[in-house]
Order: C-alpha cells, then structure tokens, then sequence
C-alpha cells in the first residue's frame, strides 16, 4: 500500500464509526442504505484528500463531506424500505433494560426522521458531542443561530420520544 | 423524565459500529474501480466522436441532399444532447462536498434549476428534431431497402423512441422532486 492509502486506511478506521452513525439518524436506521451513504463519503474523502488543507480540522471536514452526502441523498420513501427501516438497531448493554434502551432508540430514530434535512443534520451532530461552534461551521450557519435551533430541538426531540 | 443528555448518552451507545479489515478493502476496490470506470468512460467517449466523425465524412461523398438533412439533424440533435449532459455533469463535479452543507445545498439547487430548463426545453426541441430528421429519411429508406428491413426499422424506431422517453420522464421526475425537496424550508 501507498503512503496515501496507508493515511486513509487511518482516517477510514478513525472516523468509521461516527460517519455510520450519522448516516443510520439520516436513514431511520437503514443499515443497508446507511452502509451506502458511509461508503459514498469515504469514496469523497480518497477523492478529495489531496485537496484538503488543514483550515478545519480533519475530523470537522470530514463531516461536511458526510452530512452533505446525506442532504444529497433525497429519495422518495417506498412502502417497503419503511418496513426495512429501524431494523437493526441494538444497544451494547447487555443488562435487563436493553430491550428498553432500544424501544427508546426506535423511538429516537422516528423522532429525528420528523425533522427538516438541515434540522436533522444538526441534532446528529449534537448528539455526537460536537461542540455547536464545529456544528456551525459544518453547517454554514452562525453560531447564534445553531445555539437557538438546538435548544429547540431538544426540547421538541425529548417531548418526542417521550410521547409527550 | 429523561432528558437530552440521556438520549444523546443512549445515542453514542448503540451497537459497536466499528471500522473492519475487509469494509477497507472493499472500499477500497471500489475506489480504484471508480477511477477504472472514468478511464472506460473517457475512451468510450473518444471511440464515439471518433466514430460519428468517420460516419460523417463517410456520407458526406454522398449526393442526396435529403439524406444529409436527414441524418445530419438526427446526429446534430443528438451530439447537442450529449455535450450538454457532459456540461452538466462537470458543472455536477464541481460541487464541493467539502463546502459547509448551507453553500452545498444552494449550489445543489442552482444546479437542478439549471437541470430544469434542459430537460423542459433543450432535452423536448433534441428529440422532435431527432424524429424530424428520421421521418425525412424514412422515403430513401423505403425506396432503398427491403419490406421486411424497411418494417423492422420503423418498428425498432417507435419502440426506441417510447422507451428512451420513459427513461427520460423518469430521470426528470426524479430530479424535479429533489429540486422541490431542496427548495423546502428548513
């Protein structure tokens, strides 16, 4: 292997998990299509690496190439990819209230589809842990604005899956 | 009640998703057979000017100047059809995804609205006058080939034209709804 396909087997390795992440809370838990939409932006990440210049952190452009392959991925909901949704998700809690833990993730899940694109993109990032100051550059949205919309959508998220 | 920071807890909790070997690799074959499929794509390209080229000097000797209104109007239609499918998918390749997602998605929308007037007004005007050109030549292929030949040209036409403009239909609805989706407000 090449030095470059050694710092992207790195970068691939590093960032796998959160990119998967993402694209499951775009895809209502599709794994299969949320493996596509990881698979895509990794494919943008080798085709855009030479171009990258440390003006953000890598891990910051990284998931600008993710949430914009996920905004780009607009299709039309079928009957049968619906029923294919949420299909999946489990929680590493081997303890008596997993079943729990992952009722509340389908929940999440549902709740998070209810959302704008833009919207969506941003509590995902929230929920990672971003600070609101990397989401803002993510999204090309002030930092005061980003800060208004989460508090928002907290609390519509939270009274969401809570049924409330 | 639980609140956020219990969600974003179960959130960053789920099932280990994590990195493997054999993901690598595969992804990786599929990089390189990406930039594979560019390579085929520019030859094959090159291998259909060329050959349309050749087609045209080749029928330039001949005399009939109906035959040339014909299958110049058919090959013009379609070499413009095609240069602005290749414009469009360069103009496509310039877009960024590493641009914050508020410029990506304007310069989304600016390119399905330029993908708008080509499919409402470039992408109708190619093929009347791509079926222009062929009703022109439909006579001289009358008068110079058999019944049966004749017959199956004229049926391959109809159900060529038929299927190439479902596809079409297809591709424009598809691209309309993601123009409407992107114009939504957030």
């Amino acid at each position: 292997m090449g030095s470059k396909e050694i710092t992207y087997q790195k970068i691939y390795e590093e960032n796998y998990p959160k990119v998967m992440r993402l694209c499951m809370g775009y895809t209502v838990g599709n794994d299969a299509l949320a493996k596509d939409l990881a698979q895509e932006t990794f494919i943008k990440v080798w085709q855009n690496l030479e171009g990258f210049r440390n003006e953000s952190g890598l891990s910051t452009w990284i998931y600008r190439i993710c949430v914009n392959t996920c905004l780009a991925e607009i299709r039309r909901e079928r009957k049968k990819d619906r029923n294919l949704q949420i299909d999946s998700l489990q929680v590493s809690d081997a303890s008596d209230n997993a079943t729990d833990k992952e009722d509340m993730l389908v929940q999440l899940y549902k709740c998070i589809n209810k959302l704008s694109s833009t919207n969506k993109a941003i509590i995902l990032l929230e929920l990672e842990g971003l600070p609101q100051l990397e989401i803002s550059e993510i999204m090309g949205i002030k930092h005061e604005a980003v800060r208004t919309r989460i508090h928002r959508i907290k609390q519509q998220l939270t009274k969401c899956v809570h049924n409330e | 009640m639980n609140n956020f920071e219990d969600l974003q807890n179960k959130w960053q909790n789920q099932s280990e998703i994590s990195a493997t070997e054999d993901g690598f690799q595969s992804l990786l074959k599929n990089v390189k057979s990406i930039e594979n499929k560019q390579k085929t794509g520019n030859i094959v390209l090159t291998l259909t000017i060329i050959i349309l080229v050749s087609f045209l000097i080749y029928v330039s000797g001949y005399k009939s100047a109906t035959f040339m209104l014909g299958i110049g109007l058919m090959i013009g239609s379609l070499v413009i059809r095609i240069a602005i499918e290749l414009f469009s998918l360069k103009k496509l390749r310039k877009i960024s995804f590493s641009e914050d997602a508020s410029t990506f998605k304007e310069d989304l929308t600016t390119y399905y609205s330029f993908r708008k007037y080509t499919h409402y007004l470039v992408t109708p005007v190619a093929v009347f006058i791509y079926t222009v050109g062929f009703i022109i030549l439909l006579p001289l292929f009358k008068a110079t080939l058999s019944n049966g030949f004749y017959i199956y040209i004229l049926c391959s036409s109809v159900v060529f034209l038929v299927v190439f403009s479902v596809f079409l239909y297809k591709q424009v609805k598809y691209e309309l709804f993601k123009l409407k989706q992107l114009q939504l407000r957030d």
